[in-house]
């Protein structure tokens, strides 16, 4: 956590301000410009695969509060994203018609039963120590998935259809304008995240995820707060699924598979326990290699037409596990290396 | 009457493979704590394994059978020493992580191989597929083979564990592993063969099911899956737990999926265990004969 040389705490803003000195300020200006400035230098695939890995993104900053901050594995995140695409899809189609306000709703009532059907599960085994929380979250996702299948409400096998929104009279048709969309409720989430952690609350999570015993000594009702951070984890992971829905036009359980929760899971592990710019790393990585290994695997001359398909996973498992044996705290750790190492350059320490 | 005896009897069988799976699961369980959850995945390779030797290279069934054990006890051992060892000591979520991507893994490796499509075994190390009549009942012959094998393997891991020096060691280990280092045991050959003995177990397994349903490789890793929600039903550090956990679980998948699928719409053959294992947990955390060691918050 070291500061860069001759940038000292002589206030209490100074002390909690995120962004510091004025070289962050500007570096995070031109981000964010080149970040909105994407649409003219993607192509439109390019774009989708953006869009993509910020909806990802949005569902592992849920699981990094949970996996990461609090020492919740979850197996089933990807359902719980499902419950949130579902929800959205019911608000959006059945509950108020089609009519075009109900996207403002949809998405953080999303959320919210995303993060009570969360509950549901994580509350038994939130109150056993280990990993019967892993077992639950894995029951979750079976279940759930079943549900999405056989409840005729929710469309069977053939999902919910929804329409794409439109905002202020924009439609969000093209990738482009779905771009826009995505990544700010993205960037909204991600510092919701980042603020989170950083208060009473994820102080608490993180202080339970160190020593539960310790934890409670200090006065922090475990189980209280647990299922906070699995409220919390589920809710992000329902916000990420209402835009699936949306962008995707269609809510169906086989985009919700236990495949799907354990990229998650990797990604996080990949990024690093911890520390919510694991998360944007870890899913940067992940994503990009599958497009990497999508577009590579067909040149190779040993991979045949199945089994480039194939390679994409054997490239995530084999990267996860990599990770578990070499690097353990993962890219967040290294990038943590690397900042303090760039702000002492040129001095040795 | 009788479709109710037909399921009970097909879920009590199909309930021994899970058991089968479930012992292997609870063997590294008990020493290190470590939940594999890519227990199915050994299952798949182990039947493929069966298959490559008896159809690809057409061995006599000994060979087959020698060379699959051999080749999954050998799978066994590469994992623990590559992947497992190194995360000794880490957090749980790491260890299971871990498996997690190595089941990823294997799937990938089993499809590079020999591709995604479902086979059946040749006839020659098929389990015979006859029917036996009792009464009015007919039992396919192949589920009381499966029955056969999975109690001879209960037996034989029974014996080992509770008359053999290594076995006792890794009683001793499960029980406390600190006290068992100090009294000379090696704890990281013990968890060697307990990764062994769980990879040829689930090669059995997969043997068994391959026979069943066909080495498929969207369905087999399932089972092992399953196998997880019985070890837990049947308490995390108990085989006997794991014997009749099994059949419990497989009778109540089948009861559901012949007397509820019509009234739900079918498909709870694969949630059932889950439900069972979100009671049990909410009943009784420790499963049937699990260790009373259960930690509140």
């Amino acid at each position: 956590m070291g500061l860069p040389c001759g940038t000292y705490n002589v206030s209490y803003a100074k002390d909690m301000a995120i962004v510091r000195t004025k070289t962050q300020w500007i570096m995070l200006g031109v981000g964010l410009i080149l970040l909105f400035c994407l649409p003219q230098f993607l192509s439109t695939a390019w774009l989708a695969v953006v869009n993509l890995i910020c909806i990802t993104l949005t569902a592992v900053f849920g699981l990094a509060i949970m996996l990461g901050y609090t020492g919740l594995i979850s197996l089933g995140h990807s359902a719980f994203v499902g419950v949130g695409a579902y929800t959205a899809a019911c608000i959006a189609t059945k509950l108020f018609d089609g009519a075009g306000w109900s996207f403002w709703i949809a998405i953080p009532l999303a959320g919210i039963v995303a993060g009570v059907v969360g509950l549901a599960f994580g509350a038994p085994s939130l109150r056993v120590k280990g990993l019967y929380i892993a077992l639950t979250t894995l029951a979750a996702q079976f279940i759930l998935t079943w549900v999405f299948m056989h409840w005729g409400f929710l469309g069977g096998v053939r999902g919910i259809r929804l329409d794409p929104p439109s905002i202020g009279g924009i439609t969000l048709g093209s990738e482009a304008s779905w771009f826009y969309f995505i990544l700010v409720v993205t960037l909204v989430m991600g510092l919701m995240a980042k603020n989170l952690v950083r208060t009473r609350v994820g102080r608490a999570f993180i202080a339970i995820r160190d020593n539960d015993i310790a934890a409670s000594g200090m006065g922090i009702d475990i189980f209280r707060y647990k299922m906070l951070a699995f409220f919390i984890g589920c809710f992000f992971a329902g916000v990420a699924g209402a835009m699936w829905g949306y962008y995707m036009g269609i809510a169906h359980y086989e985009h919700f598979t236990l495949m799907d929760s354990v990229w998650y899971l990797g990604m996080v592990v990949i990024g690093g326990m911890g520390f919510m710019m694991g998360a944007v790393f870890g899913t940067l990585l992940i994503r990009l290699l599958t497009e990497a290994t999508a577009i590579l695997a067909p040149r190779l001359p040993i991979v045949g037409e199945a089994q480039a398909a194939t390679l994409s996973y054997f490239v995530f498992g084999l990267v996860v596990v990599l990770f578990l044996i070499l690097e353990p705290r993962g890219l967040a750790h290294r990038w943590e290396i690397f900042k303090a190492s760039y702000r002492l350059w040129p001095f040795s320490y | 009457m009788e479709q109710f005896f037909q399921l009970t009897l097909l879920g009590l069988l199909v309930g021994m493979i899970y058991a089968l799976i479930a012992m292997g699961l609870v063997l590294i369980f008990r020493c290190s704590g470590v939940l594999n959850f890519a227990q199915g995945y050994f299952a798949l390779m182990g039947a493929m394994l069966v298959w490559a030797f008896a159809s690809q290279l057409g061995l006599p069934v000994w060979a087959v059978f020698i060379l699959s054990l051999g080749g999954a006890a050998l799978l066994g051992l590469v994992v623990e020493r590559l992947t497992i060892r190194p995360l000794i000591g880490q957090p749980v979520f790491a260890i299971i992580a871990m498996t997690l991507g190595l089941g990823v893994v294997l799937e990938a490796i089993v499809t590079f191989v020999w591709g995604s499509e479902g086979r059946g075994y040749p006839e020659n190390i098929l389990l015979p597929t006859g029917t036996v009549h009792v009464g009015d009942i007919g039992l396919p012959q192949l589920q009381i083979y499966a029955l056969v094998i999975a109690t001879a393997v209960f037996g034989g891991l029974m014996f080992y564990l509770t008359r053999s020096k290594s076995g006792l060691a890794m009683q001793a280990i499960a029980d406390d592993t600190e006290a068992a280092e100090s009294l000379g045991i090696s704890v990281r050959s013990i968890l060697s063969i307990a990764w062994v003995l769980s990879a040829v177990v689930a090669m059995i397994g997969g043997y068994l099911l391959g026979s069943i349903i066909g080495v498929e490789i969207a369905g087999l890793p399932q089972f092992g899956l399953k196998a997880i929600a019985v070890m837990l039903i049947g308490g995390l550090e108990s085989l006997t737990g794991c014997l009749i956990a099994g059949p419990f679980v497989g009778f109540c998948e089948y009861m559901a999926s012949g007397y509820l699928d019509p009234l739900v719409g079918g498909g709870l053959k694969d949630v059932f265990p889950y439900v069972i294992l979100i009671i049990v947990l909410v009943i009784r955390p420790y499963g049937f004969l699990g260790w009373k060691r259960i930690e509140r918050v």
